[in-house]
């Protein structure tokens, strides 16, 4: 057994040393969509900044709000932290929430799938881990899981993008790219383009729900409001098709939400928008859409400021 | 768990570590018993339950069949027993609504109404491949060929035992069960070739069969958008898919298995390669054709009978082997497509004889034919529906345009993984001497494992999901 041990191992070094070299030493695209949480951690990080409305969810915020247009109705200062929901909103939360301070308003838009499986993470996470280890620091158990069972898929981008140099080709346009984002952190680049088809979601395995997501919840927004932050939950927007397909799943979300006194602002339906509105997905919007949401939220948030 | 999860990566080398560890057989056989039960009861925790009345039914009946020797209308009994309420079992979870639905159909277009509902139940992962073995098991006992097994936890075991449970091979008794009885100490060769077939099986699951799953899902799914020439590629494509999916997953069975130092049966052996559709199906699933052959085909008269009984015979396994496959009419379908050019071979080889292959250029043509005879025949397999199966292969014949091509570089991935697949099988059917993961060169042997590993790392598709085989 040792000589096999032993040979099994020098394989193994061998096969991590490389792995790790692409992971870590090799330089990935420099416009890569992740690279956007270094600016959005700086934002929120940013000790002389004013009193914010910090946005937290998945793409549903990337795509899905005009911050420019809610800090004009807003008069007051909109962060936009969201990146992909696959991120998880336990490892967004543990690093912005962070940085909340007294005055701040933090508005949580988690997706509908959070609970399903999705707020430790998933491909995402593993993506951006590899770009900033440090993450790693309040890692679980899951999401470490999660980074590690994700590694071919990190070794894959990185393959594409080499392959993609090499081969001096120009990939088609995307707005997954970090040069998409504004200032404040939305997405619109796309805003000019046209929609395109997209797949309306399955309901979610029930089998997957975790009431775990809501135990978190609650605490990191109890662990927020004692800085001195307001923290609200919104529900995502998501297409009409989409939202009646998950009519079951969304139910229990509010259900579980009751159960663990967190209150969300308005009725799901409020954001449940028709499907021309959406952009590539059922959660991703385009400008006009995205302009209806914004102006949607801005009495959800008035109320809170000040107060 | 799937063998292509990350949960099965850290649970395989915990197993074989603490295995090993154990040293007496005692010991190692109720640990990898847990360890079969943890394994399952990752997919549903309350199907473990069916594994359980099928193994103790299967075991209460085995003994008292052996209890009863030289008293054949209970040793009868016991084994009538045994077969029922496993095949009742297999009934209500796998065919109660086919049959159900059919029914339906039928009796409407009589003009009677069919008033029972539907069961409202998920097919337990791999019920057909456990029921099948335990059968299998009951009657190899009640023929006499294997004495019962004393011990339930072996026999647990047997029926459960994790490689193999979910997706075969259906181990035979009298292969599998003196295995549980012998010491496994670790036995280096044993442990790298499994790593070996376990690697190999990891390339055809996720760099071919996955890959190919996405060319041949986006035309399947949506028949009518598709011309004959995307529906010709994504048939030859599925070909490969089926193939490497459930070999690829015997494979990793077997691998993991000799790891621990225990023998499954081959269930695959390059059967694109074979020679002629009866050489095929001695090629392919091997494990089920031949439990087919010995628990069908044989007690129904086998070849002992009249020729024209005979070929009935050999139509009735096939029909039976494409209703175990599914429920669904497609199955049966692909099940009489087979059965009939099994009957032609035969009837070949009964007024000519057996045909002349020689020559290579005839190897080519007959290994042609018979790649062609199974591609029709998975149409019948892949199709969503019996309609779709027909529309497909009318616009095959009819309907010629531009392929579709759903994306460039993944279907440069597609061939390029192909390509390494086609050339190993070439390569160990003719025993070319080029050997990678078998060089007597210990640096070439490394460098093709590393190759192979990263090659999996980046050409793999990793949400491809489950094996094909777990539906049936």
């Amino acid at each position: 057994m040792k000589k096999f041990l032993i040979k099994f191992s020098i394989l193994a070094i061998v096969i991590i040393a490389v792995s790790s070299v692409i992971l870590f030493v090799l330089k990935g695209n420099p416009d890569a969509y992740f690279l956007a949480w270094e600016k959005k951690v700086d934002a929120v990080k940013n000790p002389d900044r004013d009193n914010a409305v910090i946005f937290i969810g998945g793409s549903n915020v990337t795509f899905g709000i005009n911050s420019l247009l809610l800090e004009d109705s807003l008069k007051m200062q909109v962060i936009n932290t969201s990146i992909h929901a696959g991120i998880g909103m336990k490892a967004m939360m543990d690093e912005f929430c962070k940085y909340a301070k007294q005055g701040d308003i933090v508005v949580l838009a988690p997706e509908y799938h959070q609970p399903y499986g999705s707020w430790d993470g998933e491909e995402a996470l593993s993506q951006l881990f590899f770009l900033y280890p440090y993450l790693g620091k309040s890692f679980n158990i899951l999401q470490w899981k999660n980074v590690f069972s994700n590694i071919p898929s990190v070794l894959t981008l990185k393959k594409d993008y080499y392959k993609h140099i090499l081969l001096h080709k120009n990939t088609k346009w995307s707005a997954y790219a970090l040069s998409s984002f504004n200032k404040n952190g939305d997405i619109v680049a796309h805003w000019d383009k046209p929609k395109t088809d997209f797949r309306h979601y399955k309901p979610f395995n029930e089998d997957d729900f975790s009431e775990k997501y809501f135990n978190y919840l609650s605490s990191k927004i109890k662990q927020t409001e004692e800085k001195g932050a307001k923290v609200i939950i919104v529900p995502p927007v998501i297409a009409k098709t989409s939202f009646a397909t998950l009519q079951e799943n969304v139910k229990r979300v509010e259900e579980t939400y009751k159960k663990y006194n967190l209150k969300q602002e308005c009725p799901s339906e409020v954001f449940a928008f028709p499907d021309s509105l959406n952009y590539n997905t059922p959660y991703h919007l385009g400008k006009q859409g995205a302009d209806k949401r914004t102006l949607l939220l801005v009495p959800i948030i008035k109320k809170y400021i000040n107060k | 768990m799937l063998f292509n999860s990350f949960e099965f990566l850290l649970f395989f080398p915990s197993v074989c570590i603490i295995f090993y560890a154990l040293r007496r057989a005692k010991y190692q056989n109720i640990f990898l018993l847990l360890a079969s039960y943890y394994f399952y009861m990752n997919w549903k925790p309350v199907y473990a339950v069916l594994i359980l009345t099928s193994t103790a039914i299967t075991y209460g009946c085995g003994l008292f069949v052996e209890k009863y020797q030289g008293n054949k209308r209970k040793q009868k009994a016991f084994l009538v027993t045994s077969l029922v309420i496993n095949l009742a079992i297999l009934f209500v979870f796998k065919y109660f609504n086919f049959i159900n639905e059919s029914l339906f159909n039928v009796l409407e277009l009589l003009g009677v109404r069919w008033t029972v509902p539907n069961l409202d139940i998920l097919l337990p992962v791999g019920i057909s491949f456990y029921t099948f073995q335990a059968l299998g098991y009951s009657i190899d006992v009640y023929r006499g060929t294997i004495k019962a097994e004393k011990n339930f936890f072996t026999y647990a075991l047997f029926v459960s035992f994790f490689p193999q449970l979910v997706a075969g091979p259906i181990e035979r008794a009298k292969n599998l069960l003196p295995q549980f009885h012998e010491e496994h100490p670790f036995n280096y060769d044993n442990a790298v070739e499994g790593c070996k077939m376990m690697l190999w099986g990891y390339f055809m699951k996720l760099c071919v069969a996955d890959r190919l799953a996405e060319y041949v899902d986006a035309v399947y799914n949506n028949v009518a958008q598709h011309n004959g020439n995307s529906l010709i590629l994504a048939t030859v494509f599925f070909t490969f898919q089926i193939y490497c999916d459930f070999g690829g997953y015997s494979l990793i069975a077997r691998g993991a298995a000799k790891v621990m130092g225990f023998n499954l049966m081959e269930n695959f052996h390059r059967p694109y390669l074979a020679l002629s559709i009866k050489e095929f199906w001695k090629r392919w699933h091997i494990s089920l054709s031949t439990w087919f052959m010995d628990y069908v085909y044989i007690p129904l008269g086998g070849n002992r009978v009249r020729y024209a009984r005979h070929l009935t015979n050999l139509m009735i396994t096939f029909l039976v082997s494409g209703i175990w496959h599914g429920a669904n009419w497609t199955f049966v379908l692909w099940g009489l497509w087979h059965g009939v050019f099994i009957c032609l071979d035969n009837l070949y080889r009964h007024y000519f004889g057996k045909m002349k292959q020689n020559k290579p250029i005839a190897k080519l043509i007959s290994i042609a034919v018979v790649f062609l005879i199974a591609c029709f025949g998975w149409i019948f397999f892949r199709a969503n529906t019996v309609d779709d199966a027909f529309n497909i292969i009318s616009k095959i014949f009819t309907e010629h345009s531009g392929i579709f091509i759903n994306n460039r570089s993944l279907m440069v991935f597609s061939f390029m993984s192909l390509f390494i697949l086609i050339a190993k099988d070439i390569k160990d059917e003719y025993s070319l001497k080029f050997n990678f993961m078998h060089s007597k060169y210990c640096i070439v042997r490394y460098i093709s494992y590393i190759a192979l590993v990263f090659y999996i790392l980046l050409y793999g598709v990793y949400n491809g999901g489950q094996f094909i085989y777990f539906q049936f």
